[in-house]
């Protein structure tokens, strides 16, 4: 099933700069979809198209089969959840239990449902005991944590995450990282349309969508992209360190193929003398 | 952060702390206006103000609000104390009393009523940062907000929801204040950092250094609330649709006991005033001074 279909679409802040041309994609249910791009291309306005954050220029956005548009916008929201990078501008409660709460209020769920829904997203997260805290007292990590758990308590069909790791230290990317990654195995039907600066983070979707000045350039798998080294040079893009590492390898003279992870390559090189 | 100690909430679990944050507001409006009431003798309202004083010592030990706390707070009203005393020492006394004079400045008489009245009025004012003190000190500032939203519900008649807007701006300012008492001091150590020295100079240099300041915060500030609103909206936020509520307020036989007090307090009062009764008549002025009563 197509969750997002996305068709001719067109979006600029003013006449003479158009932001994105003529963008058409579809994204598929259960699917992890990685845009990226370099800064100023689009990615940020693309999602915040998707759910209604801005109003489009032409063309047509379809969410879970539903046409975007001022009556449908509120519906398709429901469906639709958003972690954006900065941290503290997106934590609304005054603690991290009324955060979580400020989505389910806004669904109109009952008091008595909402007091389990918030008690099992926060254990999701591991922000358990962490309820009465105000954000403050929290690091960078936890806050994006919690906004995590404000996303997915609505029972969201598409999860976008907007260079939602960009702002954290390592440590914290990390564990959103591998949080959204423990999400995914949860409920593999949820979508995931990840925009990311970060070629590692890039690298952990099933597909990459390239922008570069407003259009999309390239859709393919991760290792096609990074074992393209004519595109990655005329992109400018880095190369995630497994793919160096692989392609080293090789080089040396081991017999690695592109699925093997690091803990294989690791192994092998280990054994070998 | 570390210098706003004044009021700010203290987690115990005492029994003002569990206290309905309306019952706790309206409480202390009308011990307000019993502190501001006055008997028609200075007897009478010396002891009516002792027994509130005492009575708010009472509250503070049992909402374990901390006297170190008071004490720094007042340490500030030295410059109020000083001012009233002058203003009430040189502003003719409509009441003058040869009887009264306690000592003169050069040819000018002073009278013991300045002391009298501008004790009065300081000790009233202590009384006030008391009673606030006890709230904000056992009342989450969001409890505060649900209490203010509770009260101004009425306006929803106009179909407009004024009193939910107005608590959720309410809350969000409240919720950002440490966010952007972080970024002020950010922004300081990087203006610092650019040669703005914000403890030197006169005072137009002052100024500037002030500007340096301000204006990056608004436009930060302005930028937050764009990201803000975003979230929200994209969290599925309508104030005009029917939303639930994750927090509620709860009126217990507490709030009945603690309401019972103070309005009795506040009727024991409202009544003197009213009836004009000097239940006690001693001339403490004459007492301690050995002056004739003014009143």
């Amino acid at each position: 099933m197509k969750n997002v279909v996305i068709k001719n679409l067109n979006y600029s802040y003013n006449e003479n700069t158009p932001v994105l041309k003529n963008i058409n994609l579809e994204i598929n249910q259960g699917e992890y979809v990685s845009i990226v791009g370099q800064n100023g291309c689009g990615k940020s306005t693309l999602c915040k198209l998707i759910i209604g954050l801005l109003e489009k220029d032409s063309g047509e956005i379809i969410v879970n089969g539903l046409s975007l548009n001022k009556d449908s916008i509120q519906e398709i929201r429901k469906k639709v959840a958003i972690v954006f990078q900065n941290p503290d501008n997106q934590f609304i409660g005054a603690t991290v239990e009324d955060d979580i709460a400020f989505s389910l209020e806004n669904n109109n769920i009952p008091r008595e449902k909402m007091i389990t829904l918030v008690k099992e997203y926060a254990t999701k997260v591991g922000m358990e005991d962490f309820l009465t805290k105000e954000p403050s007292y929290l690091s960078g990590g936890q806050k994006q944590r919690v906004a995590i758990a404000d996303a997915l308590v609505r029972n969201p069909e598409i999860l976008i995450l907007d260079e939602a790791t960009s702002m954290l230290d390592p440590a914290g990317k990390q564990e959103i990282l591998s949080l959204v990654n423990k999400m995914k195995l949860e409920n593999p039907n949820l979508t995931i349309i990840s925009i990311t600066h970060d070629i590692e983070e890039a690298y952990l979707g099933d597909r990459i969508v390239l922008l570069n000045e407003g259009e999309i350039v390239l859709t393919c798998r991760p290792d096609e992209l990074f074992k393209n080294s004519e595109l990655i040079n005329q992109y400018n893009l880095s190369v995630p360190f497994i793919v160096q590492l692989q392609k080293k390898c090789q080089e040396l003279g081991y017999q690695i193929n592109d699925e093997d992870t690091l803990e294989k390559i690791g192994e092998m090189i280990c054994q070998s003398k | 952060m570390n210098n706003l100690t004044f009021g700010r909430y203290a987690p115990f679990n005492t029994f003002v702390h569990k206290l309905d944050p309306r019952n706790k507001l309206l409480m202390m409006i009308l011990l307000l206006v019993s502190i501001f009431l006055k008997v028609d003798s200075w007897s009478s309202t010396l002891i009516l103000t002792a027994f509130l004083f005492l009575l708010l010592i009472a509250a503070m030990i049992m909402s374990r609000v901390s006297f170190l706390q008071l004490f720094k707070s007042l340490s500030m009203m030295w410059f109020l104390v000083i001012f009233l005393l002058l203003i009430y020492i040189f502003i003719p006394n409509p009441n003058y009393n040869p009887e009264h004079i306690a000592f003169y400045i050069g040819s000018y008489a002073v009278n013991y009523d300045a002391f009298y009245q501008s004790g009065y009025i300081i000790f009233r004012l202590i009384m006030m940062i008391m009673i606030t003190m006890i709230l904000t000190a056992t009342t989450k500032p969001m409890d505060l907000t649900y209490a203010i939203e509770w009260y101004l519900s009425p306006l929803k008649i106009f179909k407009y929801p004024v009193a939910h807007i107005l608590a959720m701006t309410l809350s969000i300012a409240l919720r950002f204040i440490p966010t952007l008492l972080d970024e002020t001091q950010r922004i300081m150590k990087a203006q610092s950092s650019r040669g703005v020295d914000f403890n030197k100079g006169g005072i137009f240099k002052r100024i500037g250094g002030l500007v340096a300041l301000i204006i990056p915060l608004f436009v930060s500030a302005i930028g937050r609330s764009e990201e803000l609103s975003n979230a929200m909206e994209a969290r599925g936020y309508n104030p005009y649709a029917k939303r639930s509520r994750y927090r509620i307020l709860k009126f217990s036989w507490r709030d009945l006991i603690a309401f019972i007090s103070i309005l009795a307090i506040f009727g024991g009062i409202l009544t003197l005033k009213i009836y004009d009764a000097n239940f006690i008549k001693i001339d403490f002025i004459y007492w301690i001074f050995g002056a004739k009563p003014l009143f």
